[in-house]
């Protein structure tokens, strides 16, 4: 018997990857999507929307609009968990458990903003020492733009998982 | 910044019993809400109604909730302003609006005197806490009556 394929239509999908850890193999597919499946409360816990969703100020779900997982196992969008961080009403606490909030060092998706979340806890723990009670907004914005967050929406798809090869913290599959 | 719609269709398809939440029409950011008095306080068959403002920032900051209907309660004042942690200094952008509301009914089950927000009725409910509590129960049945 002859086939001749004539048209084909791939199908992607993608999630980000909450399960692989520094120093170990990269996960395989059913392990991200068991965990992934098994997690009942998939959404941000600020902005309730899917993890592999934007947060309110992005159109473009990916790497634009990163996910981050904390040591305490609570996952926010990156944009909705650094916003609440920089109030001086958070004290420097997961919204969820109210411990201080630290990124879970050891996830590979979170290893490009540790060093930021370092400089806000930072912050927020001099902030309480020093009991300030005005919010600084020249601090402030200096954080959000340091945090990257684009109001522009024009920006093309190009960075949307066109680079997702070459990350570590995107699984395609 | 937020999901009010999808907060808000929540509320309204899911409803918290006792409680209800509409948007106005005009603006969705306004709540009407209206609470039941819970059972065996002294605001039990009453139905007080509030208003719920979500500011410009939230849920980085707290809901802005405040009483119309006039109540008798060591913490909320005349103007119906709410003293409760959750709504200033320990407030959480995981808090919604359904559990600020429970929250806000469970307040009126357990007033608490000794974190007044207005002085005369705490000290009312502090030294003489049955008068004060009938003073509740009148104040429920002259303003709070169902419709």
């Amino acid at each position: 018997m002859k086939v001749t394929v004539k048209k084909i239509y791939p199908v992607y999908a993608w999630s980000w990857d909450i399960v692989t850890r520094k120093g170990e193999q990269k996960s395989d597919v059913y392990s991200v999507l068991d965990k992934y499946r098994s997690e009942k409360d998939d959404v941000c816990g600020i902005c309730r929307a899917s993890y592999n969703g934007t947060c309110p100020s992005c159109k473009i779900p990916g790497t634009m609009c990163p996910l981050i997982v904390g040591s305490c196992n609570h996952n926010f969008h990156y944009h909705c968990i650094f916003r609440w961080l920089n109030t001086l009403n958070s004290k420097g606490l997961c919204p969820m458990c109210r411990q201080e909030f630290k990124l879970d060092k050891k996830l590979v998706i979170n290893s490009d903003y540790l060093q930021k979340f370092e400089v806000l806890a930072r912050k927020n723990r001099e902030r309480r020492a020093l009991n300030v009670d005005e919010e600084d907004n020249g601090i402030d914005n200096m954080i959000i733009d340091a945090a990257g967050i684009e109001d522009d929406s024009s920006s093309d798809n190009s960075n949307f998982l066109g680079d997702s090869h070459e990350r570590s913290d995107v699984l395609m599959y | 910044m937020h999901n009010n719609p999808q907060e808000t269709e929540r509320l309204i398809s899911d409803p918290v019993p006792g409680i209800t939440a509409e948007p106005h029409d005009d603006n969705l950011r306004y709540f009407k809400v209206s609470i039941e008095g819970p059972e065996q306080s002294p605001y039990e068959k009453g139905i007080f109604q509030l208003e719920l403002y979500l500011p410009d920032d939230y849920p980085m900051e707290a809901p802005k909730v405040r009483f119309l209907t006039k109540i008798y309660h060591p913490n909320i004042d005349r103007l119906g302003r709410i003293c409760l942690d959750i709504l200033k200094t320990n407030w959480s952008p995981a808090l919604q609006i359904r559990t600020v509301l429970l929250s806000v009914q469970a307040l009126l089950a357990s007033p608490n005197p000794n974190d007044p927000l207005a002085n005369d009725v705490a000290e009312d409910w502090i030294k003489n806490e049955e008068g004060a509590k009938n003073t509740a129960r009148e104040w429920t049945l002259l303003y709070a009556k169902k419709e």
